[in-house]
């Protein structure tokens, strides 16, 4: 069947629900059959979000079904881990270095060598990067959502281009974050376009 | 940046389910629209509300969903098309001029929109608000996709005026949080105004007409069966194998695609319904007479169309067999994978599911939490301490909103959680019931939803209860679509703000006082004061624990670029007594290597933690 599915994941307030309307944006304005998930409400912040991107012409469903991704692309290490069964065996797994405790009193958190290790038991093609940083450089920390756009397009994960993304900043941002969130976008492409040829 | 939901006819663009319907009502021309807000309905109105004024239509957020349909009833009685949206538990609350409203009919197009939660993702229950069509002889209507939602939204005006009946869309989380494709058509100018259609045989439910009312609903009912073979978004595609499929809403998303990954789509004979209450009964015998083998009904949640098909193939002596919640769970939202096992058992061939990763790592949970600087977190706190000095253990009703996060710990004061407005009420029949001692937690938008006919009732039978009022200034949950005390309305018109402590004092409640939770002793010693009252008077007292959302307030101060002081702690004077992690819990503090610290992107700057530490070791960041 001719679907690509992709999952977005992280903690509540990072910017996964942009990053879905951002790239569903881009595939519409492209002709793409296109559908993004998400769920919210129950407050606002803090919780683990998952938005489903499914793409091409035999898209029905809205939702990716366990072991179906052919990637997912995690804000934060916890949560790439919770949404790992989604992965397909020979899947990409993309993940901002970050790691945001739960705050919950006296719960264990798995430190981020664990989580680490986790991955490396995985026989799929690994890309970490430390999308805050790049996004900081870039002008500020929130941008960090559009630097994993950056990092997906480098990884031909979407059928689009630089100038398909930036046109879809343009339609979904407001005018004053245009140049922070396409400078994240680029510095995205070309940190992970690096770790390609490694 | 051009509102895109007022795009040219033609133009593709990527909707959510919610701003499709949105669209779909802008596209048949409606002058009026209400609701309450409600995930995963919300974004229908909040659309509308966007563009308002631009299309010169009277859109409103209303006290709850009843009144909201009340308002949508009036437009329809005056002839002009309206639409009201709710969440399916809102349909609860609507539910007693909606049974009135199937008897009567419609005039102008009305379509209620009842946004169903298969899952419960946000919600208290999983309800299928099918049967409420069946219950009042309101046609149900289930769109499959956003694009399909925008259309059937659209289309539903027309037949509505043609039957005289109101009709329910009933989307699910699945197709109003669903983006999506979807071609814009053209805007149809509204009729603004109408003049109410005075009609004393419809209008005036005396029993008189009751009883005639009542026939002519179940005949409307019997017609339009009739005709909806002809509706296009009922349709039957004819396989060349010998079983059948049945489904409806979005699950026919996920029966497509099952039959495509088991390599049988083109033998099925495949039924799409959209119209699930009444069925179209002349393409439900087409169906019948074209297959053979078994049949499969795909529905979310309960049996409703599987039940009437059994019914119809009964009457009808077809004895095919058929299968539904057999195969299939009647709980929870259904996906391409347990579709496609359910249609491979009945074909008797396999279908494993795919092989996938499992983490053996334990991961800690995440609940959503209330935001770092959120008032409720330190009227929590507050309520707790106030407790403890009181000396009282109390039972702690809550409501819903944001503040029954107050339920996970470390706060633990909600003991319960039911629907709207209840946690007073229930709280009320405890404090008579036994001699606990009860503190109700309630919002903003909840006191003015439904929790003032509880207020009323604890002053008139003199009930002895602590109410306090998580006063944040919205409808922050949803969104922070504004309210009766919020001061402007759905499209940011300025108007009255009414004040929770005037309520309360009008309707007779002699122990009222504000606090603003920030401040942390006095508001500890206000509840304290509450208690007592209530101890000695045995009459109730309301506190209203007054503080902006912190994150609408956080927002706004982004917009307009002003500054935010962060506090910090002060490691040599901290005494990692853990009170700022373990009792009060803001999710911008965090201990690492065993020091406390404060993440200076989370923190809001409210200062409550600096308030609550013993060893006054935490300061404004520079300060």
């Amino acid at each position: 069947m001719n679907v690509k599915n992709i999952l977005l994941c992280g903690v509540g307030g990072q910017g996964i629900i942009t990053m879905g309307k951002l790239i569903g944006t881009a595939l519409v304005n492209k002709g793409i059959k296109t559908r993004v998930t998400e769920v919210h409400g129950l407050a606002q912040r803090g919780g683990s979000v998952n938005v489903h991107v499914r793409f091409g012409e035999d898209v029905y469903s809205p939702l990716i079904c366990e072991g179906q991704a052919h990637a997912i692309v995690a804000l934060e290490l916890i949560e790439a881990v919770r949404y790992l069964r989604y992965l397909s065996r020979n899947g990409i797994l993309f993940v901002n270095d970050v790691l945001i405790p739960p705050p919950l009193p006296g719960v264990k958190i798995p430190s981020r060598n664990e989580i680490l290790e986790e991955f490396g038991k995985l026989k799929v093609k690994f890309y970490m990067v430390n999308a805050v940083d790049l996004a900081l450089k870039a002008g500020s920390a929130a941008a960090a959502n559009v630097v994993m756009v950056g990092g997906m397009l480098a990884l031909d994960l979407l059928p689009l281009t630089l100038e398909d993304m930036e046109e879809s900043i343009r339609e979904n941002l407001p005018p004053k974050f245009h140049e922070i969130n396409i400078k994240a976008l680029r510095a995205g492409y070309e940190k992970v376009a690096r770790l390609k040829e490694l | 940046m051009p509102d895109r939901l007022l795009g040219p006819p033609g133009e593709e663009v990527l909707l959510m389910g919610n701003e499709a319907i949105a669209r779909g009502m802008l596209e048949a021309g409606i002058a009026v629209a209400s609701a309450y807000p409600g995930t995963p309905s919300t974004e229908i109105v909040e659309a509308l509300s966007r563009v308002a004024e631009t299309v010169g239509i009277y859109v409103e957020w209303s006290t709850n969903e009843k009144v909201a349909i009340e308002v949508a009833i009036g437009a329809s009685m005056c002839g002009v098309r309206a639409a009201v949206a709710m969440k399916h538990v809102g349909v609860n609350v609507a539910s007693d001029p909606l049974m009135s409203l199937g008897y009567s009919g419609a005039e102008g197009g009305l379509v209620i929109v009842t946004a169903d939660d298969p899952n419960a993702h946000s919600s208290q229950n999983e309800q299928d608000n099918r049967y409420y069509g069946m219950h009042a002889y309101i046609p149900v209507f289930e769109p499959s996709s956003p694009g399909e939602a925008k259309d059937l939204a659209r289309d539903l005006y027309d037949l509505s005026e043609k039957f005289k009946t109101a009709v329910f869309l009933r989307p699910t989380t699945r197709v109003c949080h669903v983006r999506g494709n979807v071609v814009l058509g053209e805007l149809k100018k509204p009729m603004k105004k109408g003049v109410f259609c005075r009609d004393y045989s419809r209008w005036v439910l005396l029993p008189v007409n009751s009883r005639r009312l009542h026939e002519e609903a179940v005949e409307r009912i019997e017609k339009l069966s009739e005709s909806l073979h002809e509706f296009k978004y009922n349709f039957l595609k004819k396989g060349n194998g010998s079983f059948g499929v049945i489904a409806s809403g979005v699950a026919y998303t996920y029966a497509v695609e099952a039959l495509k990954e088991l390599g049988v789509y083109e033998e099925a004979t495949l039924l799409k319904l959209a119209s699930t209450y009444p069925l179209p009964k002349r393409m439900l015998k087409e169906f019948f007479e074209s297959i053979q083998g078994e049949i499969l009904v795909v529905e979310e949640l309960d049996p409703i169309v599987e039940w009437e098909v059994k019914i119809f193939a009964k009457e009808e002596r077809f004895d095919t067999l058929i299968h539904g919640k057999d195969l299939l769970p009647r709980v929870k939202e259904l996906n391409t994978d347990l579709v496609a096992s359910a249609i491979a058992k009945m074909l008797g061939k396999d279908y494993s599911l795919h092989a996938h990763y499992k983490s053996t790592l334990d991961l800690p949970p995440r609940p959503p939490t209330m935001c770092p600087g959120c008032g409720h977190r330190a009227a929590f706190y507050e309520i707790k301490i106030a407790s403890a000095k009181a000396k009282v253990n109390a039972v702690y009703p809550g409501d819903i909103g944001c503040y029954t996060l107050g339920f996970f710990p470390p706060y633990r004061l909600v003991d319960i959680s039911f629907s709207m407005g209840s946690g007073l009420g229930i709280g009320l029949g405890i404090a008579r019931a036994s001699d606990e001692m009860v503190i109700a937690t309630i919002g903003d938008s909840t006191f003015f939803h439904a929790g003032i006919p509880a207020l009323i009732n604890a002053v008139y039978n003199k009930v002895p209860v602590v109410l306090v009022v998580m006063d944040n200034g919205v409808t922050a949950m949803t969104g922070h679509q504004p309210h009766p005390g919020s001061g402007y309305r759905a499209t940011g018109e300025k108007t009255i703000s009414l004040k929770i402590e005037e309520v309360a004092k009008a309707v007779g409640v002699e122990f009222v006082e504000v606090i603003d939770p920030y401040a942390v002793e006095a508001s500890i010693k206000k509840i304290i004061e509450a208690i007592e009252y209530v101890k000695k008077e045995g009459k109730p007292a309301v506190v209203v624990a007054r503080r902006p959302c912190a994150l609408m307030v956080y927002r706004r101060k982004l917009r307009r670029g002003e500054k935010v002081t962060v506090y910090s702690i002060d490691e040599e004077k901290c005494v990692r007594c853990g009170i700022c992690v373990n009792l009060f819990a803001c999710p911008a503090i965090y201990v690492e290597k065993d020091a406390y610290a404060i993440n200076p992107v989370l923190c809001t700057g409210c200062g409550v933690c600096a308030q609550i530490c013993p060893a006054k070791a935490i300061h404004p960041r520079g300060g």
